[in-house]
């Protein structure tokens, strides 16, 4: 299937109204879209201090609120991440901690609170089998945080390397190895080489080996995890690639290196990127638009070559900071989140 | 940044340590030039009349800021430094050096002879350059451990005497020798932690108490005359011996300067001396750990033996069990983190932890925060492997790594220094409750021996240009 | 921490002489804007942003570190200010009183602060100290130009309280 040769669109199928500030940042429960008699839920969370899980009735197929976490944090909630077994929630705040709540089925309730960094915590990720939290914040450092019973969470590492504030930190999809991004243009790698939890950090992605020229802000993986998209305020999507086989086959540190740049698209911030289980990478910006771009040239042997597929131009009224595929194999379900105050749901569809 | 940046707790190939996290509010570059362009429009560039002043940052501005962890090397040379020891020296002072035994072992390593060598050379080195008398923190120790034993054990009562502990110094007791985690505490704790952390002043700041407020009475010499000097394994000693805490009589310090053993080193550079060609002078006996033989003596444990000794102490006056030999620690999450139990009756009486470095601290400062802290002493140090880690010892030689130079430091540490596990019998620090401090916990000991933690307020300066 | 002013000495302008220059003089939606070096408060210039009305106050910002207002310290000229309606974009250029001036990040804090409470929200409002102004310029345009940091600035309640004494001074 070439998806370059069809006709899409990105259809808006609800806007989520609530939030009474921006809105920073989506995060789909993994659990619940991949069962059929389960009903996908949404996590946003917002400058108005809240989050808010929004499901999917079975019915009207409407979004509804279904919860509102608050309360909890005093300050704006930058981030929030879904565990791998949908069960918690996790999310960072301005106010210098992390917050993990728990699904009681009719309520959230917040089970523990870390803290440590010293001040505003940018990004929360779990690592693939969600024994690992990861952490970060303008403090310039990242936390490793392991997960044990009864809710007790144990700083495993503190990990100093950033010379600026780092704006996300995302596990690697398939492996325990972390990468985060920063104010000061790089992408860092941390990975511990005897598995003994001694993170370090394995690589840094620079100017000098074709990285950003300005912040970097998010990271996605592709599904098999041997590709990486990042895209930063000069306002380029960068694509990496390493040789997974290598890893997997412990025969030590694969490093990533850059396949190409997108560039001449946005004209503002790219705030977020994300890439689909079929592909499909999103990205959000300053400029209100969301762009997809695919590899059209996959099968060929001149290697991939990455090009636009559609631009959505106001796809909110303000700002698009958080762009999430869900992760059904079928539908494709984007999420958006926006400085104004909006979460909205696309589905990507052939024109009729 | 600079590399050397808060150094004590900055290692440069482990990734545990605390680092300053944000820039100084205040800019020591000083001003520019300002641009002779003409203006296009004249309201809109404004020449100052008078070029300033560049801003200069004292100590105490960076102990009063709470805009990063530490303070900046440059600020903390400025004040502490070999030219400052030099220009003492050339004025004449009364100059009296307190060396620690993890600055001597890191000389023995880096020179491959005994720390007993490495006292007597260095005490005929200093010597040479004017130095009255070389002492030894080891001694002043045995008075911190003296009293940190008899306060665990008056908190321990205290605790298990008003139900559920409400008592104002609760347990756990948290040791107060490193000033890196002083720092952090006061910076970023603040009064939810201070209250754990014991009162005693630390080998360093002891040593110059005992100099200053006894010493020099008892030996009739004028404390303006005096200007002492320690030798440490850290940059943060720097910062400690500046606190406010310990000036008296307005201006007196009891610690003039601090000196790291990679600065010790240098000073034999720059003064083109053959370290290991030096004689072997006999060490100064009034305020040194040396046995009428001639040998070394002191406590197990790199970073000063806290958990070890009061441990021991506590067993014997709260449970009258003595324990012989040496104590099995319990490694937990990593070696940096390992705990002591004493178990009688099947039951577990005292549960002690020692943990180093930023991370395993975290998780000691977690705990107490909810509550779910069973220790009852915790000896907490902010470099991974302890002091003997320090950031102000020796660098590793070319080839070798930081583990196997702190695995070589260990070995060396206790090298023809014979263990002493009982401060309590050392003869200086009886002569010193006879004739200075009176008792353990008396009212001299505290005025002298004991000190106060703050908690640091953010102010709106700092967080200006921190945002 | 005592920390002496950063600009102990700023030059400081004659107020300009607001009613000389009315809405009137302009389109009916049409804005002046006063913006002067939040510590000395000189004025940083006057200027008009042809497609906006933002409330007269906005020309009053005050100088975090003098009793003056931007207006009153040049910190801002008429053409420091560019607006691309067809795009809702909006570029400010600001001089700092002095190039090592470690106030200029809050004084582009003030003017966001001031611009986000004016204009309609669909503006996107980049701030840039004048070319070769500030030893630091890169460094200042980037941290003003991150809403993220800006965001946060504005929620920390010592700096709000600071920058709502710099925008709302001539009310107090």
């Amino acid at each position: 299937m070439d998806l370059m040769e069809k006709n899409l669109e990105l259809l808006e199928v609800q806007k989520l109204e609530g939030h009474t500030d921006r809105v920073w940042n989506v995060a789909w429960n993994p659990v619940t879209s991949h069962a059929d008699d389960t009903l996908p839920l949404l996590a946003s969370c917002s400058g108005d201090n809240t989050v808010r899980i929004w499901e999917q009735s079975s019915l009207s197929h409407s979004w509804t609120c279904k919860a509102v976490l608050e309360e909890t944090h005093a300050r704006t909630v930058r981030s929030c991440a879904w565990s791998p077994s949908g069960k918690l929630l996790a999310t960072a705040s301005f106010d210098g901690t992390t917050a993990i709540w728990e699904d009681m089925g009719s309520e959230f309730e917040c089970i523990s609170t870390l803290e440590g960094h010293e001040n505003e915590v940018k990004s929360v990720s779990w690592n693939a089998s969600g024994s690992y939290l990861a952490t970060c914040s303008r403090d310039k450092s990242v936390w490793i945080w392991e997960v044990l019973p009864g809710n007790e969470y144990d700083c495993a590492s503190v990990l100093n390397g950033h010379t600026q504030d780092v704006k996300m930190v995302q596990w690697h999809p398939t492996m325990d190895v972390l990468f985060s991004c920063s104010y000061d243009n790089t992408i860092k790698v941390w990975w511990s080489e005897d598995d003994d939890g001694d993170y370090q950090c394995v690589q840094t992605l620079d100017e000098s080996n074709n990285g950003h020229s300005s912040t970097v802000w998010a990271i996605s993986f592709n599904a098999a995890g041997d590709k990486m998209v990042t895209c930063s305020d000069d306002l380029t999507v960068k694509i990496w690639e390493t040789d997974i086989a290598t890893m997997h086959s412990g025969e030590g540190y694969a490093p990533w290196t850059h396949l190409c740049t997108l560039s001449g698209y946005h004209d503002r911030t790219i705030y977020s990127t994300h890439w689909s289980r079929d592909d499909i990478i999103a990205t959000g910006a300053g400029d209100d638009a969301i762009r997809l771009f695919v590899d059209s040239n996959h099968d060929s042997v001149d290697g991939p070559s990455y090009n636009l597929l559609l631009t959505k131009k106001k796809a909110h009224e303000m700002d698009v900071n958080s762009v999430q595929w869900s992760p059904g194999e079928g539908n494709r379900l984007l999420a958006s989140a926006s400085d104004d105050g909006m979460v909205k749901i696309w589905q990507l569809a052939a024109k009729p | 940044m600079s590399e050397k940046f808060s150094p004590t707790l900055r290692l440069g190939d482990l990734s545990d340590f605390i680092a300053p996290s944000q820039a100084c509010v205040i800019s020591l570059k000083g001003p520019k030039k300002t641009i002779d362009k003409k203006p296009n429009r004249p309201q809109v560039v404004i020449t100052p009349k008078e070029q300033m002043e560049p801003v200069k940052i004292s100590l105490k501005d960076c102990l009063a800021c709470s805009g990063c962890i530490t303070s900046a090397e440059t600020v903390m040379l400025e004040k502490q430094s070999l030219d400052e020891l030099l220009s003492a020296l050339s004025k004449s002072k009364d100059v009296i050096m307190s060396i620690s035994p993890q600055s001597r072992a890191s000389l023995a390593v880096h020179y491959d002879i005994s720390p007993l060598q490495v006292f007597k050379k260095l005490t005929t080195f200093l010597k040479s350059l004017g130095v009255k008398a070389v002492f030894d923190t080891s001694c002043s120790r045995d008075l911190v451990l003296i009293e940190a034993c008899n306060e665990f054990v008056s908190r321990y009562k205290q605790a298990s005497s008003e139900d559920g502990g409400n008592s104002q110094s609760p347990l756990p007791v948290l040791s107060s020798a490193c000033p890196g985690w002083i720092c952090y505490a006061e910076k970023q704790l603040g009064s939810l932690v201070l209250p754990y952390i014991s009162s005693v002043k630390s080998p360093q700041q002891t040593i110059g108490a005992a100099i200053k407020h006894h010493l020099c009475q008892a030996l009739g010499l004028r404390l303006e005359e005096i200007y002492h000097v320690t030798v440490m394994p850290c940059y943060d000693k720097k910062l400690e011996a500046a606190r406010d805490d310990f000036v008296f009589e307005d201006k007196l310090t009891e610690v003039d300067s601090v000196l790291t053993t990679g600065e010790i080193l240098d000073l034999m550079k720059l003064k083109g001396v053959d370290f290991k060609d030096l004689e072997e002078s006999p060490l100064d006996r009034l305020l040194t750990n040396v046995t009428e033989e001639g040998h070394l003596y002191g406590v197990a444990g790199g970073s000063g033996g806290y958990a070890e000794t009061i441990f021991r102490h506590a067993a014997k006056v709260l449970f009258g069990h003595t324990i012989e030999g040496p104590l099995e620690f319990k490694t937990l999450r990593n070696s940096d983190f390992r705990e002591l139990t004493l178990q009688l009756e099947g039951k577990t009486v005292l549960k002690f932890a020692l943990c180093y470095g930023f991370q395993n601290l975290q998780n000691i400062v977690r705990r107490i925060k909810t509550h779910k802290c069973d220790y009852q002493y915790v000896e907490i140090m902010a470099c991974p492997a302890g002091c003997l880690n320090g950031g102000g010892q020796i660098k590793p030689k070319i080839g070798q790594s930081q583990k196997e130079l702190v695995r070589s430091l260990e070995a060396t540490y206790m090298n023809d220094t014979a263990l002493s596990t009982d401060p309590f019998q050392n003869p200086i620090a009886k002569g010193l409750y006879d004739e200075w401090l009176e008792e353990p916990g008396s009212n001299e000991a505290k005025k002298y021996l004991h000190t106060q933690y703050h908690p640091v307020v953010k102010s709106v300066t700092a967080q200006l240009n921190n945002w | 921490m005592t920390l002496g002013l950063i600009n102990a000495n700023p030059v400081v302008q004659a107020k300009k002489e607001r009613l000389t220059r009315t809405r009137d003089q302009y389109r009916d939606d049409g804005l002046l804007i006063f913006v002067s070096d939040i510590y000395s408060g000189i004025l940083l210039s006057v200027f008009f942003l042809g497609v906006l009305y933002i409330p007269k106050y906005v020309r009053d910002i005050r100088d975090p570190e003098h009793p003056y207002t931007l207006e009153q310290l040049s910190v801002l000229s008429e053409d420091s200010i560019t607006v691309d309606d067809k795009l809702d974009r909006i570029l400010i250029t600001f001089t700092p009183t002095i190039q090592h001036c470690s106030m200029a990040n809050v004084i582009g804090l003030c003017l966001r602060a001031k611009l986000k409470e004016c204009l309609p929200l669909h503006y996107k409002v980049d701030i840039r100290v004048s070319p070769g102004s500030h030893a630091d310029e890169d460094s200042v345009n980037k941290q003003l130009n991150d809403k993220e940091r800006v965001i946060a600035a504005l929620e920390n309640p010592n700096l709000r309280q600071l920058v709502d004494e710099c925008i709302f001074s001539n009310e107090m």
